[in-house]
């Protein structure tokens, strides 16, 4: 066979994004178990979380690297090729601080106070929100790239205002559980620290996903 | 001898003529494949009955051309060497097609006939036998014809999206644009079937009758399709809208086909007309008229192809091209055509590969396609460079071989 139209089609960027997606979207409610089961002193069930959500992140990498390899120089894209890469640093850095999180709570067993622990499960609540929120911000942008009406460009812009929404709720419950945890009077400043960056590393999902709404929205600027 | 000659050449012929259906067809007819417009089955009877109507119907123009806009017959006189270069030619550019199809390059039939009618005319006559001012305009047009074609894509997909897509009621914005696109679209098939044509010239139809009669049939059937549309599609929005694209991309399937057989018949056909004139006459005339049974013959043959291994290629570069959705395979499908017809009303010969690939990169650039490979043409442009050379060369060691043994 020889046909030069084989060669001209490329993959689309936004499968390996859905892959990615839905890699971000599963791992919502196995960070969810894994810090229930931290707060209930249960290290096996972590670490199996952890696990799954470790190699949630390397599955993600390797979709990271593959859309990356397929985009090289001179490829025709609905949108701008830097623009996608710094979108999908962003959607990658959501999977990093998932991981992240659970990496760090993995390097110590701390006693979390019984005053936090509801605005703990809260930030994990709005954390698995904007998990979830991911997927549908991909799938939208897909449409649009695909038929360019004017609802599914409402649709999407209506997708990054909720994960603007969402990240703001996240930043509400951060602040307030870190003024908690900076107030209270551990008995070990390790312990301190120790929840105190885990709630950052918490708040920094919402905001990586922010920044990839962004990135969104300047992928669809006329 | 001359038997044996005009038999050489109605097998490589016949060859190519196979090549072209087994191989290029897919170009045009994958688009609508990928796009789901037609199935498979639909894209292999379309292929191989419109490209044997096209052959038949529109490319004797073409036909004539190619040896007469390469070779200046004044200064080839012998029609015994004329004879064994066109044989040369055709075998060379037979051998060249079917390592291009052995290696998977990306090479065009059209280009390989054309190097190596060049490269006979270079062995047997000197370089002045060569009318070097026309190669440069056939040159020229394999530049221009896919950047017509890119052009026209970029600004059909430009119009659609901006027009119909991008408004609050895209259905009701393709249909009240349904008698401007399918009308267009029937318009140009209808004058590539009218003027210049065996058939116009059957039914004494001039160029401007038939432009007439060709804008009286595309309106009324473009006013006819939109209120058929809009009765017979269920699907509102942006489906409805890649519903109707669907139905015209059927259209342009056809018009397609039909461009490919008109243009790409010359390839496999010119020479044999060529060597078969002189195999009746012994002399060479002004003007070789092709018969129509050449024509046939080689519709008969791209038809044989499409059937017998062009479906393989439809079926996988149709399961390649997913992301041509019927609005951007329309757009590929009208500009190619349109590019591709127009060359071949000029006389030019072009590939309608080359044309489809033009016309990708245009709906690329307006942003319609997930991901497109632009330094493609580079590489495209590389092959049909080198073609040039690579079928001249074998074509002037066949030669050599060829007169050794008849002359």
């Amino acid at each position: 066979m020889r046909t030069a139209l084989l060669r001209l089609f490329r993959q689309s960027p936004f499968e390996g994004l859905l892959r990615h997606a839905d890699y971000i979207r599963q791992s919502g409610p196995i960070f969810q178990l894994a810090l229930i089961a931290y707060l209930d002193e249960n290290p096996e069930e972590f670490e199996k979380h952890h696990n799954q959500v470790t190699i949630l992140e390397h599955q993600g990498d390797l979709v990271k690297r593959n859309i990356r390899g397929h985009l090289p120089r001179g490829i025709l894209m609905p949108m701008d090729k830097f623009q996608l890469i710094w979108y999908l640093r962003e959607q990658d850095k959501i999977l990093d601080s998932v991981q992240d999180a659970l990496h760090w709570l993995s390097y110590r067993k701390t006693d979390i106070p019984d005053e936090m622990v509801d605005d703990l499960l809260l930030l994990v609540e709005k954390v698995n929100e904007v998990l979830k929120a991911v997927h549908p911000l991909v799938s939208s942008a897909e449409s649009y790239f695909s038929n360019f009406s004017e609802q599914q460009r409402e649709k999407l812009k209506q997708e990054i205002r909720l994960i603007r929404e969402f990240e703001f709720e996240s930043d509400q419950v951060e602040r307030e559980l870190l003024s908690k945890i900076l107030a209270y009077p551990f008995e070990n400043s390790t312990s301190a620290f120790h929840l105190a960056r885990l709630v950052e590393y918490m708040g920094n999902v919402a905001n990586h996903a922010e920044n990839a709404g962004d990135m969104m929205r300047a992928m669809i600027a006329r | 001898m001359f038997e044996i000659i005009l038999v050489l050449g109605i097998v490589a012929g016949v060859y190519m003529a196979w090549n072209i259906g087994a191989n290029d067809v897919a170009n045009a007819m994958a688009s609508a494949v990928g796009a789901k417009a037609i199935t498979l089955r639909q894209a292999v009877i379309i292929g191989g009955t419109l490209d044997f109507v096209g052959a038949t119907v529109i490319g004797s123009h073409v036909t004539s051309t190619i040896l007469h806009k390469i070779l200046d017959t004044q200064a080839l006189t012998d029609p015994r060497v004329m004879m064994l270069g066109l044989l040369a030619a055709l075998l060379s550019a037979a051998f060249w097609v079917f390592f291009a199809t052995w290696s998977s390059l990306p090479v065009s039939t059209t280009h390989s006939i054309v190097g190596a009618v060049v490269g006979f005319g270079i062995i047997a006559g000197g370089l002045k036998a060569i009318q070097w001012a026309k190669i440069l305009a056939i040159v020229l047009s394999w530049i221009i014809s896919p950047a017509f074609a890119g052009l026209l894509a970029y600004l059909i997909f430009v119009v659609i999206r901006r027009k119909i897509l991008r408004r609050p009621e895209p259905f009701l914005a393709a249909l009240k644009l349904t008698p401007a696109f399918l009308g267009m679209t029937i318009f140009i098939i209808s004058v590539s079937l009218l003027t210049k044509t065996p058939l116009g010239e059957n039914l004494n139809i001039g160029v401007k009758t038939g432009l007439i009669c060709s804008a009286i049939i595309a309106s009324v059937v473009g006013v006819m399709a939109k209120s058929r549309l809009a009765r017979t599609i269920s699907k509102v929005e942006e489906e409805g809208v890649e519903e109707i694209f669907k139905r015209f991309q059927i259209i342009t399937s056809c018009y397609v086909a039909l461009a490919h057989g008109a243009n790409d018949v010359a390839n496999a056909v010119g020479p044999v007309a060529g060597i078969y004139i002189i195999y009746n006459t012994h002399a060479l005339t002004e003007k070789i008229p092709v018969p129509l049974s050449m024509l046939v013959l080689g519709g008969i043959f791209i038809a044989i192809g499409v059937f017998t291994w062009g479906y393989r290629v439809i079926e996988t570069l149709g399961s390649k091209i997913t992301t041509l959705t019927n609005t951007r395979g329309f757009s590929v499908d009208f500009g190619t055509a349109t590019s591709v017809l127009l060359a071949s009303k000029m006389g030019l010969p072009v590939s309608t590969t080359h044309a489809a690939v033009g016309a990708v990169i245009g709906v690329g650039l307006a942003g319609g396609l997930a991901a497109v490979d632009f330094k493609v043409v580079g590489k495209i442009t590389l092959y049909w460079v080198i073609t040039l050379p690579l079928a001249a060369l074998p074509c002037m060691v066949i030669y050599k071989i060829l007169e050794a043994i008849f002359l």
